[in-house]
């Protein structure tokens, strides 16, 4: 697929370049900033944005918000934020929207993984950073998660970081079946609607833990 | 009890019961002649009886409670008689033929409130006569006032209202008791006046706290003979006493009961001085008024007419017109006589330093109360705050000391007294200055605390955000170096590993560039470390001075002295060495510089000096300053221009 790298350290671009290209992916452009991030996503039209939320100008959150402003004007456009630390201010409202990916850079080194991350967002599902996610569920007190067994929680875990029931059977050596179960008995415990389509059912529990996030 | 409260309670008794008479009989005859006596009863009589008896209770060995209530019960006395004439005339009409004997009697009872009032002039403010010589005038006088009363009976002339139809029961006295009667009544009158005057004697004779209480009977006394005057002004203008002499009168009556009791209780309540120079600026101002509106409303009369409103209009414009001229000219000539400024000024001090002390005010009202005493809005009061150099106002604004006079406290200049016009005096503001040391003594320290705390406030607040600018670089400089090197440097061994079966990697290669990025991440991180803390430090700070100055590009004259030093001592002195030569190499184009670091005296004296352009100011606000401030130290710059530049910093540090 067609990709634009945004990333301000040319160490890392130029890396992440080359894995992406040896994986058989098509670099069509490459940004320092997010003002030619943005511009070169319009010139070029790639399937996905690979985007560090640090960039210049002015050091903070500019990858973010040029995300948030690239989802406006293309709603097809997989976008995966790259940070160097966490941060779930951005990501949850992001991630529901489908199209998305939060991860923390160190997950570059899981090549596979990654590569498997990217090519879901592409696709129009979600991948979220398993930090995040573990921040999503375990920043809670009076817990509707408590009604989970320890399985239905990783499970939950599984799905929210954007996995398909396969993925997730595949994960922890069970049988589709088996997690078809734990999802239902899930999703029925946190009153939420089941469906067939995975990736529906994951912006669901997305935005049900986005919502029971404090602050 | 005491013999004069005793007198005082009973004069109390017998003038509330005659004062309930008198309301019962006007009450039952509401005619005017019996309700303005009533009034003049009421107003005074009480006031006099009540108050006469406090001071009875408060000072039982002092004859003045008893004489102010006697002045309460003659008075009541006098106007019950009026009332009750006037209730015969209304009711009885019939009886007053045969009462005139009675009428003749009392006819003339009024002298005993001028005996009353005489007494208690004279027996003012300590229940004795002035003196040895002033025993006979008591007797004397009121022998006199009882023969003049009797004389009086067979006075020839008509009653008074409403009693003038009525004929007078005895015959006129001969000829030589009435020349003996004139005679008494002339000498019962210069008692009288004998008696006033003995206040004047007692003046010249007393302490202040005697005087203050005469100047309040004084007060109230100025009536006495304003009411006569203002009487016949308005007789000889309009033909009849008008409502100025009744306002005088009345103030006189209602005024000495109430300042023969502030003099005898709370005479040191209120400012005398000040009350009495009001008062009579006051009453001269009206003195003025009411002549300057008959002259012109005469004049107004003669050219157009009499009762003409226009003239009328014209003399109350003139009126006002003159009235605050008149009221600041009038004012200034009195306070030069009887309130001199300096008193006023040295009063106010004195009260405010009273009331500072009791918490009531705050010292730095000092300026303000000045202004007001002193009567100049343009004056400037301005502290020397200790540490610091000049003078400044309570608000931290500079006081510029030309033209003041200074304000010395011990021999040292703590403040300075600015006069905002040329009319004050330097040698008054001297006065002043002397007896206000204490007050700029406090608000000087008042507000060397209040500086010193906001220093620490603001130095605080800075090392703060200087810790988390620190923090924010660190992050930065991890961040965008060692990071992105270790993470790109795991990439490269992922990318390589992925192609290690078919052979496409040159593993001694990837090694080889991987080794050489380690090394060059290890180098970064150690650089950033050394930003955390001079690591040679470890070795003292000698040696980590030594390496410092190898890496300035210019000739430098190191003598560092010291043995061990505790940590932070020895961190701050590097870093207010490390700045001072940054800022002599970045601005001060020095071609050479000397160093020292010395202990002596439990403190360590630290020196950098150079012999460029000079003209450098180190910023109070500076992260140096700051570490210095924060270990107890000091931080000077001097740096004239073209004269190179010292930094010198004394940290405290106990062996």
């Amino acid at each position: 697929m067609r990709v634009v790298i945004g990333e301000d350290s040319a160490l890392f671009r130029e890396g992440l370049a080359r894995l992406l290209a040896d994986a058989g992916h098509e670099i069509v452009g490459k940004a320092a900033d997010a003002t030619a991030l943005v511009a070169t996503v319009h010139a070029q039209r790639p399937d996905l944005a690979i985007i560090d939320i640090r960039m210049p100008p002015d050091h903070t959150d500019d990858g973010a918000r040029a995300a948030r402003q690239l989802r406006d004007c293309h709603p097809d456009l997989g976008i995966v934020l790259l940070s160097q630390h966490l941060e779930t201010r951005h990501s949850v409202e992001l991630v529901t929207r489908g199209h998305f990916g939060y991860l923390l850079k160190d997950r570059v080194f899981d090549v596979d993984d990654f590569l498997d991350a990217i090519r879901r967002v592409a696709a129009g599902g979600s991948a979220l950073d398993p930090e995040a996610v573990a921040a999503l569920i375990t920043r809670r007190r009076d817990d509707p998660l408590a009604a989970l067994t320890s399985r239905e929680r990783e499970v939950l875990a599984l799905m929210a970081e954007g996995r398909t029931n396969k993925g997730i059977a595949r994960r922890l050596w069970l049988t589709d079946r088996t997690v078809e179960t734990h999802v239902s008995s899930i999703m029925a415990k946190l009153g939420l609607a089941d469906t067939d389509e995975d990736h529906r059912r994951v912006l669901a529990v997305l935005a049900w833990l986005g919502q029971q996030a404090p602050g | 009890m005491s013999g004069p409260r005793r007198v005082a309670l009973a004069t109390c008794l017998v003038t509330g019961v005659v004062l309930a008479v008198t309301v019962v009989l006007a009450v039952r005859a509401p005619v005017a002649g019996a309700l303005i006596n009533l009034g003049i009863a009421l107003s005074v009589a009480p006031a006099s009886a009540v108050l006469g008896l406090v001071i009875a209770r408060r000072r039982p060995r002092n004859v003045v409670g008893p004489l102010l209530g006697l002045v309460g019960l003659t008075t009541a006395l006098n106007a019950g008689r009026d009332v009750a004439w006037w209730y015969l005339a209304e009711r009885h009409p019939d009886e007053l033929p045969s009462l005139n004997w009675l009428a003749a009697l009392a006819d003339q009872s009024a002298v005993w409130i001028f005996v009353a009032v005489a007494l208690l002039l004279l027996y003012f403010p300590d229940g004795r006569v002035p003196g040895p010589r002033w025993r006979w005038i008591p007797p004397t006088l009121i022998v006199c006032a009882a023969l003049d009363h009797i004389g009086t009976s067979f006075d020839p002339m008509e009653f008074r209202a409403p009693l003038q139809h009525i004929p007078r029961p005895w015959a006129p006295l001969p000829v030589p008791l009435q020349a003996v009667g004139l005679a008494v009544f002339v000498l019962e009158l210069v008692l009288v006046l004998v008696c006033a005057a003995s206040l004047i004697v007692r003046f010249r004779r007393s302490d202040e706290m005697r005087r203050a209480q005469i100047k309040w009977l004084a007060l109230a006394g100025m009536a006495i003979p304003l009411y006569p005057l203002a009487c016949l002004v308005e007789i000889l203008l309009w033909g009849r006493p008008l409502w100025v002499s009744a306002a005088i009168g009345l103030a006189g009556l209602i005024g000495i009961p109430v300042a023969t009791a502030v003099a005898m209780l709370r005479h040191d309540l209120y400012d005398i001085d000040k009350a009495l120079a009001a008062t009579v600026t006051y009453g001269l101002v009206s003195a003025t008024l009411v002549g300057i509106y008959a002259v012109t409303s005469v004049i107004g009369g003669v050219l157009l007419g009499r009762e003409s409103t226009v003239a009328a209009a014209v003399a109350t414009a003139v009126c006002a017109v003159a009235l605050s001229p008149l009221r600041t000219r009038l004012q200034r000539g009195v306070d030069r006589r009887l309130y001199p400024i300096r008193r006023a000024a040295l009063a106010a001090v004195d009260a405010l330093s009273r009331d500072a002390r009791s918490g009531d005010t705050r010292p730095e009202q000092l300026e303000s109360t000045l202004r007001t005493a002193l009567r100049d809005p343009g004056l400037r009061v301005g502290f020397q705050v200790p540490g610091t150099e000049g003078y400044v106002d309570v608000a931290g604004g500079r006081v510029d000391p030309a033209g003041a006079v200074p304000v010395e406290l011990g021999g040292r200049e703590i403040g300075v007294i600015r006069p905002g016009s040329t009319g004050v005096r330097p040698e008054l503001l001297r006065q002043v200055g002397g007896a206000a040391a204490t007050l700029v003594e406090v608000v000087r320290l008042r507000l060397e605390v209040a500086q010193a705390l906001r220093e620490v406030e603001s130095s605080r607040a800075r090392l703060v955000q200087a810790g988390y600018s620190e923090r924010r670089k660190l992050e930065r400089d991890l961040h965008d170096g060692a990071q992105q090197r270790l993470a790109s440097l795991g990439m490269a061994f992922r990318l390589a590993q992925r192609h290690l079966d078919d052979g496409s990697v040159d593993v001694n290669a990837v090694l080889d560039q991987g080794v050489a990025e380690l090394g060059t991440a290890l180098a970064e991180l150690r650089r950033i470390a050394h930003g955390l803390r001079p690591g040679r430090l470890d070795d003292g700070l000698g040696p980590a001075l030594t390496e410092l100055v190898r890496t300035v590009p210019i000739k430098i004259d190191l003598d560092v002295r010291t043995d061990q030093l505790p940590d932070d001592v020895a961190t701050t002195a590097y870093y207010v060495v490390s700045e001072a030569l940054a800022n002599a190499v970045k601005h001060a184009t020095a071609g050479r510089i000397a160093l020292s670091v010395s202990r002596s005296d439990g403190q360590l004296l630290i020196s950098v000096s150079d012999d460029g352009r000079g003209g450098a100011a180190l910023s109070h606000r500076s992260s140096i300053a700051d570490r210095v401030a924060a270990l107890g130290g000091t931080l000077r710059v001097h740096s004239p221009l073209g004269a190179g530049t010292m930094v010198e910093a004394v940290l405290p540090c106990a062996s």
